[in-house]
Parts: C-alpha cells; sequence; structure tokens
C-alpha cells in the first residue's frame, strides 16, 4: 500500500438506484451525505443544514439547487454556495464521477476520517461494512449483472469444503456459477447479513440465506463470510458454509 | 410616414387617434380640479398611519408575479411596509398567501425570498404548518396548555386573486372582486401574455423619500428633457395620457423616435439612442435610408415582420402602437408597469416600515425568451451582461446597503439622486404644495383617489 492520497474514490451506488429528481442518504464514516440527482447532474453534499443543522434528505432541488426542506435555505450542490441571508456558510460538498457503467464514485477526503492518526480508520471501516452491504443487496436481489459489476475485475471468490461446487473461482467463473444456481431455483437467493465485524477494507459477518429450488426444497444457509473492499468494490470472498445442506440442496437439484 | 408635425405644431396632449374603447383609445378627460394639497402627505407620522389604517388594508397590493410560483409548493415573499406575506402555490393549482408571522410567537416563519417547498417551519420552535398554511406539529404539544392551541393555530390567510400572471392581496378582505376594482380596460393586461414570460431581473433599493414622491417622479414625462438629457433624441415626451376609474391611469410613450423638441441639423442625423431602438427592432442603422421622422414606424414594420417570420404568435394581439411605444400603466396605488412587447417592466413604490421619508423602489423585468440568436433584450432595459434571460436560472434579488448607488442603469439613477432634493423641499416652509400641470394629470388623479380613500370614501 502507497501512501495515503488526498482523497480516495468510493464506490457509493448505481446510477439507477438514485431515480431522477430524487436525494438519498449515504452514510460514510460519521459522516452523512446526500446524493442528489436532476436533471442538472448528480451531485453529493454534506447532508447537514448550514442553518440550524437540519437534514437536507428530502428537499426539493432545482437544476443545481437545494432546498432544505426545514426553512428553505437553497444551496449549489455544485459549489456548495448559499443563496440569501439565512445560512451563512456553504455546504460541504463532492465531486461526483460516473463511470461507464453507471457507478456513481465520490472523492472522500481521507483527512476527514476521526482517527486519521494512524489507530482506526473508522470512515474506511463503515464504508467498507456499507459496500459489503450494498453488495449484499444486490446478490439478494438477483440482478447478476449488477452484482459483478460491483466486484473488481481480478476479483475471487472461494468456497470451502470439498462439494463439487467448493473452491476458487475468478469473477467470469463465478457469474456462471451464480447464474446456473440460481437457474435452479425459483427466485434469487436472498442473503441477510446479521452481523459484522470490519478492520480497514476487511468485513467479517455472519449472514443467513433463503431461497427455494424448482423441486420443492428450500434451502437455507448459514454462512461466515470475509469480504475484502478495494476501490469501492467486492475484491476477495471468502464463504463458509454449512456444506452438507448446500450440497444435498444445490448440487442435486 | 415622414410627415411628423414641427415641433411649434406639435402640441399637447398627444392623442393618437385609435378608435374610442380600443386598449389604445383616448380615454374620456376626467376633471380632477386644481387644488393645490397640503405637501404634509409626503412627510407627516400622521398621514403614514392613516395611509395603515385606510389605504392599504382596503386596496389589492401588486404581491407576486406567477412566474414565481409556478408548481406546487412554489413561494415567495411580499413585504410592503412592516407587512409580510408568504405567496404559495397550492397542490390544486390555486394560490393561497398568508401574512409571514408565526402564531406562536410572532416570528417571521419564512425567511428566504423564495423557494420551494412541503411545509414551512418556524426557525424559533420549529411549529410547522402546511403549504396551505395549516398548523402541521407544536414541538413538545403536551407541554401546552390544551385550551390555547385547540384551535389549531395556523398561518393566517389573507385574501388572494390573479389576473394575467400577477398575483394581488387585499389585507382586509372586502375589496371588490380584483376584476372590477381594477381601472384598466378589459383585457389590458392580458394582452401582453404575462404568464409566458420569465423574470429576469429583480433589484431592491432603498430610497429617500416618501412613496409617493417617487410615485409622483415616475407618474410623468414633463422631467424627461431635463434631469434624463441624454433621451431627447430618442425618446417624445408628449404623450397619450389616459385617466381610468380607480386611480389607474396611462400614457403612452414613443420610443425609438427623437423628441419633438430635439433640434437636429439634418432630417438624417440619427441620434445615437435612436439607433439603439432601430438595431433591436433588427434595422441597421448604417444602412437606413429613414429620417428621423420615420423611425417609429419603421421599427414597427421591422418588428412586425420579424414576428410573423418568428411565428410570435402573442405579438397578433398588439397593435403597431405596442411594438414600439412604452405603455406605462399606473396600478393604483404603488405600481407602474413598463408595458412593452418583449417584455414588462414593473415598478413598485413600497412604503418604508417606519420612515414615511423612505420608500423601498422594488424594480422586475419580465421578458419573453425565444429560441433566436437575432432576438435578444431590448438594449434599453439595460440588463447587464451574462444574466441568464432564458428563465432557467429565476435571478436572486439585487440588493444594496442604504448608503450606496445601485446599479439600475444611468437613467433611474438619475431619479435616484432627484427625489431626496424634492423629499427636502417638500417639507420646507416655504413650500405651499404642488402645482401640477396638464403633462402632471395622472399625479393629480392618483392623489385625489388617495384622498378618497383618506377620507374614508372609498
Ligand atoms: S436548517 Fe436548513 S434552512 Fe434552517
Ligand atoms: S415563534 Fe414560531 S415556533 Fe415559536
Ligand atoms: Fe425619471
Amino acid at each position: 500500500m502507497g501512501a495515503l492520497a488526498a482523497v480516495t474514490r468510493l464506490r457509493i451506488a448505481k446510477l439507477s438506484e438514485l431515480p431522477p429528481d430524487t436525494n438519498r442518504v449515504f452514510k460514510l464514516g460519521g459522516t452523512s451525505v446526500l446524493l442528489c440527482r436532476t436533471e442538472a447532474g448528480v451531485f453529493a453534499v454534506e447532508n447537514r443544514c448550514t442553518h440550524q443543522l437540519a437534514s437536507l434528505e428530502g428537499g426539493r432541488m432545482r437544476g443545481r439547487h437545494l432546498f432544505c426542506p426545514k426553512h428553505g435555505a437553497r444551496f449549489d450542490m455544485g459549489t456548495g454556495a448559499t443563496a440569501g441571508t439565512l445560512a451563512k456558510t456553504p455546504i460541504k460538498t463532492y465531486r461526483v464521477h460516473i463511470d461507464a457503467d453507471d457507478n456513481i464514485t465520490i472523492d472522500w477526503p481521507q483527512s476527514s476520517s476521526p482517527h486519521s492518526d494512524g489507530v482506526t480508520d473508522m470512515t474506511q471501516v463503515q464504508t467498507s461494512k456499507q459496500i459489503v452491504t450494498r453488495f449484499l443487496e444486490l446478490f439478494s436481489s438477483g440482478a447478476v449483472d449488477e452484482t459483478m459489476a460491483m466486484m473488481t475485475d481480478d476479483a475471487t471468490w472461494w468456497v470451502a469444503g470439498t462439494m463439487p461446487i467448493s473452491g476458487t473461482y475468478d469473477k467470469a467463473a463465478f457469474a456462471k456459477l451464480l447464474s446456473g444456481v440460481l437457474d435452479t431455483c425459483t427466485g434469487p437467493i436472498r442473503i441477510t447479513p446479521r452481523t459484522f465485524i470490519a478492520e480497514g477494507d476487511r468485513v467479517a459477518l455472519e449472514a443467513e440465506s433463503f431461497t427455494q429450488t424448482r423441486n420443492g426444497r428450500n434451502y437455507n444457509n448459514l454462512y461466515h463470510f470475509v469480504f475484502v473492499v478495494r476501490d469501492g468494490k467486492i475484491a476477495i470472498v471468502k464463504e463458509y458454509l454449512d456444506t452438507m445442506h448446500a450440497n444435498a440442496i444445490l448440487c442435486s437439484a | 410616414m415622414g410627415n411628423l408635425p414641427k415641433a411649434e405644431a406639435f402640441k399637447f396632449p398627444l392623442d393618437l387617434g385609435a378608435p374610442e374603447g380600443s386598449l389604445e383609445g383616448k380615454a374620456r378627460p376626467v376633471d380632477n380640479g386644481s387644488d393645490v394639497l397640503d405637501p404634509s402627505r409626503y412627510y407627516s407620522r400622521e398621514f403614514m398611519q392613516k395611509e395603515w389604517q385606510t389605504l392599504w388594508p382596503r386596496v389589492w397590493l401588486l404581491a407576486a408575479v406567477t412566474a414565481d410560483i409556478r408548481e406546487p409548493g412554489d413561494y415567495t415573499l411580499f413585504q410592503h411596509g412592516h407587512e409580510e406575506f408568504l405567496v404559495v402555490r397550492q397542490d390544486d393549482g390555486s394560490i393561497k398567501a398568508f401574512y409571514n408571522a408565526c402564531p406562536h410567537r410572532g416570528n417571521r416563519v419564512c425567511q428566504v425570498d423564495r423557494g420551494t417547498a412541503d411545509s414551512f417551519t418556524c426557525p424559533f420552535h420549529s411549529w410547522q404548518f402546511g403549504c396551505d398554511g395549516k398548523l402541521q406539529k407544536i414541538v413538545d404539544e403536551e407541554t401546552f396548555n390544551p385550551k390555547l392551541i385547540a384551535h389549531r393555530p395556523g398561518l393566517t390567510e389573507v385574501r388572494t386573486d390573479t389576473l394575467g400572471g400577477l398575483v394581488f392581496v387585499n389585507m382586509d378582505g372586502k375589496a371588490p372582486p380584483l376584476k372590477e376594482w381594477m381601472g384598466l380596460p378589459e383585457g389590458y393586461i392580458e394582452a401582453y401574455g404575462l404568464e409566458t414570460m420569465n423574470l429576469v431581473r429583480h433589484t431592491r433599493s432603498e430610497w429617500s423619500s416618501n412613496w409617493k414622491t417617487g410615485v409622483d417622479t415616475f407618474y410623468e414625462t414633463y422631467h424627461l428633457p431635463h434631469i434624463h438629457p441624454q433621451t431627447q433624441g430618442s425618446i417624445e415626451e408628449f404623450c397619450q395620457i389616459d385617466l381610468y376609474k380607480n386611480g389607474f391611469s396611462r400614457m403612452i410613450m414613443w420610443f425609438g423616435i427623437k423628441s419633438h423638441r430635439h433640434e437636429v441639423s439634418h432630417e438624417r442625423d440619427l441620434d445615437e439612442g435612436a439607433k439603439i431602438f432601430l438595431r433591436d427592432a433588427g434595422i441597421d442603422p448604417e444602412t437606413y435610408t429613414g429620417t428621423v421622422a420615420d423611425t417609429r414606424r419603421d421599427i414597427q414594420i421591422a418588428k412586425r415582420e420579424r414576428a410573423q417570420r418568428l411565428g410570435l404568435k402573442e405579438w397578433d394581439k398588439l397593435t403597431d402602437g405596442q411594438l414600439s411605444d412604452g405603455w406605462i400603466t399606473g396600478m393604483f396605488p404603488n405600481v407602474q408597469m413598463g408595458m412593452h412587447a418583449e417584455g414588462v417592466f414593473i415598478m413598485r413604490f413600497v412604503p418604508h416600515p417606519t420612515d414615511p421619508e423612505k420608500f423601498i423602489y422594488d424594480n422586475v423585468l419580465l421578458y419573453r425568451h425565444l429560441e433566436e440568436p437575432n432576438y435578444n433584450v431590448p438594449t434599453w432595459m439595460a440588463m447587464p451582461k451574462d444574466v441568464d434571460v432564458t428563465g432557467a436560472t429565476r435571478p436572486d434579488i439585487e440588493r444594496w446597503p442604504a448608503d450606496q448607488e445601485p446599479a439600475i442603469g444611468p437613467v433611474l439613477l438619475q431619479d435616484f439622486e432627484l427625489v431626496p432634493n424634492v423629499q427636502r423641499g417638500l417639507k420646507s416652509r416655504g413650500f405651499k404644495g404642488p402645482l401640477w400641470g396638464e403633462q402632471e394629470q395622472r399625479i393629480r388623479h392618483f392623489h385625489k383617489e388617495v384622498d378618497r380613500y383618506i377620507n374614508g370614501e372609498n
């Protein structure tokens, strides 16, 4: 790992998850960020009005402008500048990038971490957790393409045990495996995270899954996952599970 | 049309000869007598108080333009003296207005000039009100005696009405319906299609005189050759004056033609100002072959031709005169609107909250944008460069500290500098009251109507 850059790019969402003329809150570390979309573009601002510190969530928008839902102070979402005399200080803004795959990333100032003295980077921890949460949401929706888009190109996925499907997969191979398994099921495999432990770019969690196979059996497994996050995406997955149950339901379907 | 009368033949009052009863037609004369009014009306606190008792609450006040509140939840503030109103577009498309005073302890609920919202929250203790003014939330409601709040105190509503893109409020709620009260001929305002215009500039400056001194200044063209000598080559100060009912009035000013008293050595000597008007109409003054007497007519022809080419339907309703002339329209009591085919200048002479010798000059420019490279804001409207006139962004109100010259263009600045001098003389022991001539008959008409309110006749 090289020296810390002044900003790091965080992948927050897919453009499709932010309908036009809406805004949505993301928690990044101790900071609440409002991602906003209007016909003028996608903007990210700190979700705190500089007038009386209200949340800006749900504030109406016009072009580049966001109106605080509390007392109506108006902010330029690109520059943070205020209009009028109510709010005297600009709001914080973050640069937004949208890549060819419609991933929304923002420039996140590393120095804004509350623990940037090298003890624990809370910002990073919260962010990693959030990225994994988003990833599992996508996974649970059954949208294979979107799920894969949230993995790095060199991502690997390891499945514990000695089942026919155990072993290490690269991104393409895992996509195939996932599609194959989903074909035998009546709906997506919903994975519900239970507890998280996160440190830096690593996230460990317990989770539970549920789906039904086409031959009428319930698949309901318990897991321990380890995720490694990089550039707002999933780089490494290690999946520990009840292999006997998985083998019985998925590999005999 | 090179047969403009020579200076000696050019007589006041002007009559454009339009058919009686038409919008352009000369109104029947009104005899407002020739009394000399007591000038204390311009400075005394008693008179100011009377205005607050018997004038302001009873009239319709121009509060907003619909261009500012097009969508449900859009709102704008309107200040008038110490009063302030919150004007809000409702979900059903109607417009409501409220006193901007919190029923809890009076704080100004809304403190931004305009915006769009789902609800309004008072900054003091966060009581919350809907766009319909109804109370939505009292913070820690259980700590109030239920009797105190049993009536669910919301914002106090004030009567509103609209006409042709203008929104009015009436404080005491007893004024006749707006259309009836409006002294202008039927369809007069509507002809210009203000709803399809955007607000492209809004300035607000504090002037050092009574609000009526301000109205008086803008109600006549008699001062033009003296206070605004630079306009002599391009504006005729003799105008058609029309007095309407209920204190309303109008003067038709010829723009783009030299004043009858402005001397030129050669009849092809176009003034720089006249060239600007020609250019704005799409005529190149360098190749122009007309004389100083032809410019107004040629501007009309050029504008009509362009309107047809651009399919500008709104102009079909306007007479040739409306294409070239300014219909300077007085809306009783404190509004004057310069009506032009391209846009409308609205000036409000807003009384100061506490001082009878100050007023707020609120100036709004409405303009109809066309996606057409050769069509732009007329130069004489003095728009600063780089202002977005497409309507995409509604500019903020430009304000200036009281001791600073407002950036309102050279002509208005001349009036700004004039007004405190007039105000000073009005108060002198040596001044016995204004002696208004026929070119100033709109002023007398206006004051006569003010007096009807002050004397309780209206
Ligand atoms: S808290 Fe945002 S305007 Fe008051
Ligand atoms: S004054 Fe408005 S909530 Fe108290
Ligand atoms: Fe003037």
